[in-house]
């Protein structure tokens, strides 16, 4: 097996009055792969995003683990070198491509900013810039390089942003959620482009989405999140058919199939946990058809089940204790 | 045309317009003055005839809006009558003091923009700390100050104690540097809170997070994408205050002496000098709506977004 390209180990984060929004979070990804972070929203995983990146911004705080990239522990480095490792080597763009732009510089020079700090003349910059805006299949470049971004749509932001992250051909690009403020329409277009490229420059991706559709599109592997922790990982086929968490059980029964034409929503009763308050056992018991007595006890390790899939549940049986 | 063009000619003709509403409101003030020129020239005895033919060369009997467009034609030759006191062009009056008051407001305003917007930078990074508090407590006291006040302060402590600068008047550079601070200072504590609050504003934006993202250090994130930001709404609400601080030059102008408008306006307002007043008060009108699309045409030219409309 390849070595992963970032290795995350019980990151966690916390934010004031003592909210554990990311709690021992662990989990790699392999060079040119898909990896998906899949959960509700509020279950830390733009959180564990941005703890990547080392954007947490106060209060919040990175509060241990490990972010291990191409042998380097990413928490360990100072804001100056944090910096270089930015944008040059882990990119990342967001959900909202109406407001991640800067209103006041037109779109083609944001693009070469980037490239700019890397001391690339300007007007190579520019040319390179222009090519990015080919390859992100935004007509007339040269044209639309010199617009604002409040004169072009929102999906042309999100190939904007997608441009001006992969310009610099990072090793990795973390994408949060980057379809979702977006028409169902555009969304398909933006997913094909990220999907081209990764390969085109093979590019490794972490894609935080909550829609199951995303993930089976782009994911080579994927991790379920609920209340902060890692509860499941596994391959994408792996995760669709043969689910071993509870919580991912039930994610998939609430999915709509629209192949079928009559029958209700299934929901998951029951609410998230407050993650200011002290948890004892698992995070999920309390929603858990099937929780026992140990499940609100201890908190359930990560197993590897079989190999390369991994489950955090006292119910499911069988594997060693995974790091 | 470019939109930038397009943009500034457009707040020109809204600017002209501006100014001829205001030379409505003066003309129509005058008017709801009780009596005319005429009545207070004339003695009692003179005969009704021989008033109404001095009306009628005067055109005082012609109806206000025909009335109105002869005084109109009079401002745009610069005519802006003879002063009742000392007999004077009043436009001669203004010419002489103008350069004084915009020399006081000029500096003023450099002192004003060149210190707020690094402190209230400076302020919003050290966001509660020591620096920011001290800041915000000094920002405080001088907003609160009577510019009257300051003004005698720095007097008795810059020119009465130490004779650093002048105590009055004007002989030279030196002299302009007490009276404008003392204009400077109280509205610059406004600057100062609001470059804070736009700074720390935008911090929250997201395309600062791109920013970030996309590997910029600190200080050009701040300067570049910050800041840049920020000094929108700082700017325009800058010049759009420029009028206050042309106001407050009348206090300032006359607690150092300063020979300006300010000065001239006050000695007319208490001789009850009408053409004087109106010719300043037209002036000060002018320069409002001036700074007003000097606001707007640089607003226009920071934010793309305005120009598009």
């Amino acid at each position: 097996m390849e070595e992963n390209i970032l290795q995350v180990t019980d990151l966690s984060v916390s934010f004031s009055g003592g909210v554990q929004a990311v709690h021992g979070v662990s989990f790699g990804i392999r060079p040119g792969e898909t990896f998906a972070l899949v959960g509700e929203s509020g279950c830390g995983k733009s959180t564990t995003a941005r703890a990547i990146m080392r954007l947490i911004r106060a209060p919040g705080r990175i509060t241990g683990g490990q972010v291990i990239f191409q042998d380097r522990d990413l928490l360990g480095l100072s804001n100056r070198e944090m910096t270089r490792v930015r944008g040059r080597e882990i990119g990342m763009i967001f959900q909202n491509p109406l407001d991640s732009l800067n209103p006041v510089y037109t779109i083609g020079s944001q693009v070469a900013e980037g490239l700019i700090v890397d001391k690339m003349e300007k007007k190579e910059a520019w040319k390179l810039a222009a090519d990015m805006f080919r390859d992100v299949k935004i007509p007339d470049p040269e044209q639309r390089m010199k617009a604002y971004p409040h004169e072009i749509s929102g999906g042309m932001r999100q190939r904007v942003m997608i441009g001006m992250m992969l310009c610099r051909h990072p090793k990795l690009l973390i994408a949060d959620e980057p379809t979702t403020a977006l028409d169902v329409t555009i969304q398909a277009g933006i997913i094909e482009l990220m999907n081209d490229l990764r390969r085109k420059y093979n590019t490794a991706v972490l894609m935080i989405t909550h829609d199951f559709g995303i993930v089976a599109d782009m994911a080579d592997r994927v991790g379920v999140m609920y209340a902060g922790q890692l509860v499941e990982v596994a391959d994408v086929f792996t995760i669709f058919d043969e689910p071993l968490h509870p919580y991912t059980r039930l994610l998939m029964k609430a999915l709509p199939v629209i192949t079928k034409r009559e029958g209700r929503l299934v929901t998951i009763p029951g609410t998230v946990p407050d993650l200011s308050k002290q948890m004892e056992g698992c995070r999920f018991a309390d929603r858990c058809p099937d929780a026992t007595e140990a499940c609100r006890r201890s908190v359930p390790a990560m197993k590897e089940i079989e190999s390369g899939h991994l489950c955090a549940c006292h119910l499911v049986k069988g594997g060693p204790a995974h790091a | 045309m470019s939109d930038v063009a397009k943009y500034i000619l457009k707040r020109l003709l809204t600017g002209v317009l501006v100014v001829l509403c205001v030379t409505i409101i003066i003309f129509g003030i005058l008017q709801a003055m009780p009596g005319d020129p005429i009545d207070l020239m004339v003695d009692t005895r003179v005969s009704a005839e021989k008033v109404a033919e001095l009306k009628a060369r005067w055109g005082l009997d012609k109806p206000p809006v025909v009335q109105y467009f002869y005084w109109l034609s009079n401002i745009c030759r610069g005519d802006f009558g003879t002063s009742i006191s000392t007999k004077q062009e009043v436009l001669y009056l203004i010419q002489q003091r103008l350069p004084y008051t915009l020399m006081l407001t000029g500096a003023a305003m450099i002192i004003e923009y060149l210190l707020a917007i690094p402190l209230g930078l400076v302020a919003a990074v050290r966001r509660d700390g020591i620096l920011d508090k001290f800041l915000t407590v000094v920002m405080v006291v001088l907003w609160s100050m009577p510019a009257f006040w300051l003004g005698v302060l720095l007097i008795r402590q810059f020119a009465v104690k130490n004779s650093f600068f002048p105590i009055s008047g004007y002989s030279g550079l030196k002299s302009l540097v007490l009276p404008a601070l003392t204009l400077a200072l109280p509205s610059l504590a406004q600057i100062f809170r609001l470059t804070r609050s736009e700074v720390l504003d935008v911090m929250e934006e997201k395309h600062v997070e791109t920013a970030y993202a996309k590997g910029i250090s600190d200080k050009m994130v701040l300067v570049r994408h910050v800041l840049r930001n920020a000094l929108i709404p700082v700017t325009v609400t800058f010049f759009l205050n420029l009028p206050w601080l042309i106001g407050g030059a009348v206090v300032v102008e006359n607690v150092f002496g300063w020979p300006g408008m300010g000065q001239l306006l006050w000695k007319g307002i208490s001789k009850q000098d009408f053409p004087i007043v109106q010719g300043i008060v037209f002036v000060i009108a002018v320069l409002t709506v001036i700074c007003n699309l000097i606001g707007d045409i640089v607003s226009g030219i920071l934010d793309p977004r305005i120009r598009m409309e």
